[in-house]
Protein backbone atom coordinates (compact mmCIF):
# COMPACT_ATOMS: atom_id res chain seq x y z
CA UNK A 1 0.00 0.00 0.00
CA UNK A 2 2.46 2.28 0.89
CA UNK A 3 4.64 1.83 -2.37
CA UNK A 4 1.82 2.39 -4.04
CA UNK A 5 0.52 5.86 -2.58
CA UNK A 6 5.01 6.72 -3.05
CA UNK A 7 4.29 5.33 -6.71
CA UNK A 8 0.96 7.68 -7.16
CA UNK A 9 2.83 10.99 -5.70
CA UNK A 10 5.52 10.20 -7.97
CA UNK A 11 3.85 9.96 -11.04
CA UNK A 12 1.32 12.78 -10.16
CA UNK A 13 4.44 14.97 -9.23
CA UNK A 14 6.02 14.14 -13.12
CA UNK A 15 2.92 15.03 -14.66
CA UNK A 16 2.64 17.93 -12.56
CA UNK A 17 5.68 19.42 -14.12
CA UNK A 18 4.55 18.12 -17.46
CA UNK A 19 1.74 20.01 -17.00
CA UNK A 20 3.75 23.16 -15.98
CA UNK A 21 6.19 23.17 -18.58
CA UNK A 22 3.34 23.35 -21.72
CA UNK A 23 1.85 26.15 -19.91
CA UNK A 24 5.50 27.91 -19.77
CA UNK A 25 6.25 30.51 -22.63
CA UNK A 26 8.96 33.55 -22.36
CA UNK A 27 6.96 36.34 -23.35
CA UNK A 28 8.54 39.35 -24.86
CA UNK A 29 6.23 42.61 -25.55
CA UNK A 30 7.85 45.71 -27.56
CA UNK A 31 5.41 48.85 -28.01
CA UNK A 32 5.50 52.46 -28.75
CA UNK A 33 2.46 54.02 -28.05
CA UNK A 34 3.69 57.48 -26.80
CA UNK A 35 4.92 58.63 -30.10
CA UNK A 36 3.22 61.36 -32.28
CA UNK A 37 5.33 60.07 -35.49
CA UNK A 38 4.64 57.49 -37.97
CA UNK A 39 6.97 54.23 -36.96
CA UNK A 40 5.86 52.15 -40.44
CA UNK A 41 6.40 48.78 -41.13
CA UNK A 42 5.80 49.62 -44.43
CA UNK A 43 7.43 52.26 -46.90
CA UNK A 44 4.61 54.46 -47.01
CA UNK A 45 3.06 57.33 -44.34
CA UNK A 46 0.16 59.55 -44.60
CA UNK A 47 1.08 63.06 -46.05
CA UNK A 48 -0.36 66.26 -44.65
CA UNK A 49 -3.08 66.41 -46.42
CA UNK A 50 -3.71 62.32 -46.22
CA UNK A 51 -2.03 61.78 -49.65
CA UNK A 52 0.25 58.35 -49.50
CA UNK A 53 3.67 59.44 -49.35
CA UNK A 54 6.08 56.72 -50.63
CA UNK A 55 10.13 56.54 -51.16
CA UNK A 56 10.65 58.96 -53.88
CA UNK A 57 9.11 61.85 -51.62
CA UNK A 58 11.35 61.23 -48.70
CA UNK A 59 14.83 61.33 -47.89
CA UNK A 60 17.02 58.33 -45.84
CA UNK A 61 19.03 60.29 -43.28
CA UNK A 62 19.51 57.18 -40.84
CA UNK A 63 19.67 53.78 -41.06
CA UNK A 64 19.24 51.72 -37.50
CA UNK A 65 19.89 48.59 -35.36
CA UNK A 66 18.33 48.21 -32.26
CA UNK A 67 18.50 45.07 -30.09
CA UNK A 68 15.88 43.60 -27.10
CA UNK A 69 16.72 40.89 -25.03
CA UNK A 70 14.98 38.40 -22.29
CA UNK A 71 16.49 35.82 -20.40
CA UNK A 72 14.14 33.85 -17.60
CA UNK A 73 13.90 29.64 -16.80
CA UNK A 74 11.08 27.69 -17.83
CA UNK A 75 10.08 26.92 -14.03
CA UNK A 76 9.47 30.87 -13.75
CA UNK A 77 7.33 31.27 -17.28
CA UNK A 78 5.09 28.56 -15.73
CA UNK A 79 4.60 30.69 -12.78
CA UNK A 80 3.95 34.16 -14.01
CA UNK A 81 1.43 34.54 -17.24
CA UNK A 82 2.50 38.42 -18.18
CA UNK A 83 4.63 39.18 -20.41
CA UNK A 84 7.90 41.29 -20.23
CA UNK A 85 7.08 44.74 -22.09
CA UNK A 86 9.76 46.88 -23.43
CA UNK A 87 8.54 50.15 -24.48
CA UNK A 88 10.16 51.64 -27.18
CA UNK A 89 8.95 55.00 -27.40
CA UNK A 90 11.97 57.16 -25.42
CA UNK A 91 14.22 55.62 -28.15
CA UNK A 92 12.24 56.31 -31.51
CA UNK A 93 11.60 59.97 -29.81
CA UNK A 94 15.65 60.35 -29.69
CA UNK A 95 16.61 58.79 -32.94
CA UNK A 96 13.82 60.83 -34.50
CA UNK A 97 15.25 64.57 -32.72
CA UNK A 98 19.02 63.42 -33.25
CA UNK A 99 18.53 63.20 -37.29
CA UNK A 100 15.59 65.69 -37.24
CA UNK A 101 13.47 63.37 -39.03
CA UNK A 102 9.76 63.19 -39.08
CA UNK A 103 9.06 59.29 -39.14
CA UNK A 104 10.44 56.24 -39.37
CA UNK A 105 10.01 53.55 -41.92
CA UNK A 106 10.76 49.87 -43.28
CA UNK A 107 10.23 48.11 -39.62
CA UNK A 108 12.02 45.02 -39.61
CA UNK A 109 12.36 42.33 -36.64
CA UNK A 110 14.26 39.43 -36.46
CA UNK A 111 13.80 37.04 -33.77
CA UNK A 112 17.49 34.80 -33.20
CA UNK A 113 18.04 31.85 -30.51
CA UNK A 114 20.86 31.62 -28.93
CA UNK A 115 23.62 29.03 -29.03
CA UNK A 116 25.09 29.75 -25.99
CA UNK A 117 22.01 29.15 -24.04
CA UNK A 118 21.32 25.77 -26.12
CA UNK A 119 24.14 24.44 -24.90
CA UNK A 120 22.84 25.18 -21.30
CA UNK A 121 19.74 24.00 -21.78
CA UNK A 122 21.49 20.68 -23.08
CA UNK A 123 23.31 20.74 -19.80
CA UNK A 124 20.54 21.37 -17.33
CA UNK A 125 16.89 20.46 -18.72
CA UNK A 126 17.31 17.02 -18.56
CA UNK A 127 18.83 16.91 -15.16
CA UNK A 128 15.90 18.84 -13.65
CA UNK A 129 13.18 18.03 -16.23
CA UNK A 130 12.84 20.90 -17.99
CA UNK A 131 12.06 22.94 -15.17
CA UNK A 132 15.61 24.01 -15.46
CA UNK A 133 15.54 25.12 -19.02
CA UNK A 134 16.61 28.63 -19.78
CA UNK A 135 14.70 30.45 -22.51
CA UNK A 136 16.89 33.09 -24.31
CA UNK A 137 14.83 35.62 -26.50
CA UNK A 138 16.92 38.21 -28.88
CA UNK A 139 14.89 40.89 -30.95
CA UNK A 140 16.64 42.72 -33.55
CA UNK A 141 14.53 46.04 -34.73
CA UNK A 142 15.53 47.86 -37.65
CA UNK A 143 13.86 50.74 -39.59
CA UNK A 144 14.93 54.30 -41.48
CA UNK A 145 14.51 57.37 -39.85
CA UNK A 146 13.28 59.72 -42.68
CA UNK A 147 12.83 63.43 -43.66
CA UNK A 148 10.32 64.63 -46.28
CA UNK A 149 11.63 66.76 -49.27
CA UNK A 150 11.27 69.77 -49.72
CA UNK A 151 8.15 69.75 -51.98
CA UNK A 152 6.44 67.75 -49.05
CA UNK A 153 7.00 69.69 -46.18
CA UNK A 154 4.45 72.49 -45.01
CA UNK A 155 4.53 75.99 -44.71
CA UNK A 156 3.26 75.97 -41.45
CA UNK A 157 2.50 79.76 -41.47
CA UNK A 158 0.37 79.41 -44.60
CA UNK B 1 32.31 -5.57 -17.62
CA UNK B 2 31.90 -1.59 -18.28
CA UNK B 3 29.60 -1.22 -21.49
CA UNK B 4 31.00 1.31 -23.89
CA UNK B 5 29.52 3.92 -25.95
CA UNK B 6 30.21 2.88 -29.77
CA UNK B 7 32.09 5.33 -31.84
CA UNK B 8 29.79 5.27 -34.82
CA UNK B 9 25.98 5.12 -34.20
CA UNK B 10 24.01 4.10 -37.11
CA UNK B 11 27.20 5.63 -39.47
CA UNK B 12 27.58 8.82 -37.66
CA UNK B 13 30.73 9.14 -35.42
CA UNK B 14 29.94 10.87 -32.13
CA UNK B 15 31.01 14.38 -33.23
CA UNK B 16 29.02 14.54 -36.08
CA UNK B 17 25.98 13.72 -33.64
CA UNK B 18 26.73 16.33 -30.78
CA UNK B 19 27.14 18.85 -33.78
CA UNK B 20 23.52 17.57 -35.10
CA UNK B 21 21.95 18.09 -31.35
CA UNK B 22 23.63 21.35 -31.01
CA UNK B 23 22.38 22.98 -34.34
CA UNK B 24 18.70 21.88 -33.52
CA UNK B 25 18.86 23.54 -30.57
CA UNK B 26 20.22 26.79 -31.86
CA UNK B 27 18.82 27.46 -34.86
CA UNK B 28 15.47 29.00 -34.80
CA UNK B 29 15.33 32.13 -36.41
CA UNK B 30 12.07 34.38 -37.93
CA UNK B 31 12.28 37.53 -39.45
CA UNK B 32 8.89 39.91 -40.47
CA UNK B 33 9.37 42.61 -43.24
CA UNK B 34 6.90 44.27 -45.11
CA UNK B 35 8.37 45.35 -48.60
CA UNK B 36 5.71 45.00 -50.56
CA UNK B 37 2.94 46.82 -47.96
CA UNK B 38 2.53 50.49 -49.37
CA UNK B 39 0.19 52.24 -46.64
CA UNK B 40 1.46 52.68 -42.87
CA UNK B 41 1.06 50.02 -40.58
CA UNK B 42 2.62 51.67 -37.29
CA UNK B 43 3.84 51.11 -33.92
CA UNK B 44 2.33 54.37 -33.03
CA UNK B 45 -0.94 55.54 -32.69
CA UNK B 46 -0.05 57.82 -35.97
CA UNK B 47 -0.12 56.74 -39.88
CA UNK B 48 1.13 60.16 -41.10
CA UNK B 49 3.28 63.10 -40.27
CA UNK B 50 -0.17 66.12 -39.90
CA UNK B 51 -0.77 66.40 -36.45
CA UNK B 52 -4.75 67.23 -37.44
CA UNK B 53 -5.87 63.37 -38.49
CA UNK B 54 -8.84 61.55 -37.27
CA UNK B 55 -8.81 58.00 -36.97
CA UNK B 56 -11.78 56.30 -36.90
CA UNK B 57 -11.40 52.54 -35.95
CA UNK B 58 -12.39 49.85 -38.45
CA UNK B 59 -11.31 46.62 -36.72
CA UNK B 60 -8.90 44.96 -34.94
CA UNK B 61 -5.76 43.16 -36.93
CA UNK B 62 -3.57 40.41 -35.62
CA UNK B 63 -0.91 37.64 -37.41
CA UNK B 64 0.52 35.49 -36.20
CA UNK B 65 4.52 34.12 -37.51
CA UNK B 66 5.55 30.23 -36.30
CA UNK B 67 8.53 28.53 -36.80
CA UNK B 68 6.56 25.23 -38.20
CA UNK B 69 5.96 27.57 -41.37
CA UNK B 70 8.73 27.58 -43.92
CA UNK B 71 10.94 30.08 -43.60
CA UNK B 72 9.67 32.35 -46.59
CA UNK B 73 6.01 31.91 -45.42
CA UNK B 74 6.59 33.14 -42.22
CA UNK B 75 6.88 36.92 -43.34
CA UNK B 76 5.46 36.54 -45.93
CA UNK B 77 1.85 35.58 -43.83
CA UNK B 78 2.31 38.40 -41.88
CA UNK B 79 2.71 40.76 -44.72
CA UNK B 80 -0.24 39.52 -46.64
CA UNK B 81 -2.61 39.93 -43.91
CA UNK B 82 -1.53 43.49 -43.21
CA UNK B 83 -2.51 44.23 -46.93
CA UNK B 84 -5.78 42.18 -47.16
CA UNK B 85 -6.93 44.38 -43.99
CA UNK B 86 -6.11 47.99 -45.34
CA UNK B 87 -7.18 47.06 -49.41
CA UNK B 88 -10.75 48.41 -48.42
CA UNK B 89 -10.24 51.86 -48.84
CA UNK B 90 -7.26 54.51 -50.19
CA UNK B 91 -7.32 55.70 -46.49
CA UNK B 92 -7.15 52.43 -44.50
CA UNK B 93 -4.18 51.95 -42.22
CA UNK B 94 -3.15 50.17 -39.60
CA UNK B 95 -2.05 51.80 -36.03
CA UNK B 96 -0.58 50.60 -32.48
CA UNK B 97 0.97 47.34 -33.18
CA UNK B 98 2.34 45.63 -30.33
CA UNK B 99 5.01 42.95 -30.89
CA UNK B 100 4.86 40.08 -28.91
CA UNK B 101 7.63 37.42 -29.05
CA UNK B 102 7.19 34.21 -27.21
CA UNK B 103 9.67 31.53 -26.86
CA UNK B 104 8.21 27.82 -25.98
CA UNK B 105 10.78 24.79 -25.04
CA UNK B 106 8.82 21.96 -27.08
CA UNK B 107 9.05 18.13 -26.71
CA UNK B 108 11.53 18.15 -23.75
CA UNK B 109 11.74 14.91 -23.36
CA UNK B 110 10.44 13.86 -27.15
CA UNK B 111 11.65 13.55 -29.78
CA UNK B 112 15.41 15.08 -28.25
CA UNK B 113 15.62 14.93 -24.45
CA UNK B 114 15.87 17.94 -23.64
CA UNK B 115 13.52 19.51 -26.33
CA UNK B 116 13.92 22.20 -29.07
CA UNK B 117 13.52 26.23 -28.71
CA UNK B 118 10.40 27.04 -30.80
CA UNK B 119 9.91 31.28 -31.12
CA UNK B 120 6.52 32.53 -32.28
CA UNK B 121 5.95 36.42 -33.11
CA UNK B 122 2.73 38.17 -33.50
CA UNK B 123 1.45 41.40 -33.90
CA UNK B 124 -1.87 43.01 -32.73
CA UNK B 125 -2.97 46.50 -33.50
CA UNK B 126 -6.32 48.00 -35.22
CA UNK B 127 -7.36 48.78 -38.49
CA UNK B 128 -8.50 52.56 -38.90
CA UNK B 129 -9.50 55.17 -41.27
CA UNK B 130 -7.97 58.29 -41.89
CA UNK B 131 -10.11 61.19 -41.87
Amino acid sequence: MRILVIRLLVVSGLSFILILQGCSAAKLTLTAQNNSFPISFSEGIFGYNNELILRENYEIVHHFKMEKSHFTWNAWNALQDKPKRVDLSNEFDELLSSYNGEAIVNLRIKTEDNLGVGIVSLLTSFPTLGLLAPHYLETSIEGDVIRLTSTMTPRHND
Amino acid sequence: MKKQIPNKIHGLSRATIILILLLLVGCESISISTPDLLKPASMSPTVGVSPNQNYQEVMKFSATASPRMPSSQKSNLVQDQMIEVVKGSKRHAIQGIEINVEGYIVGSFFPIPWGYNETRVSLKGFVVKVN
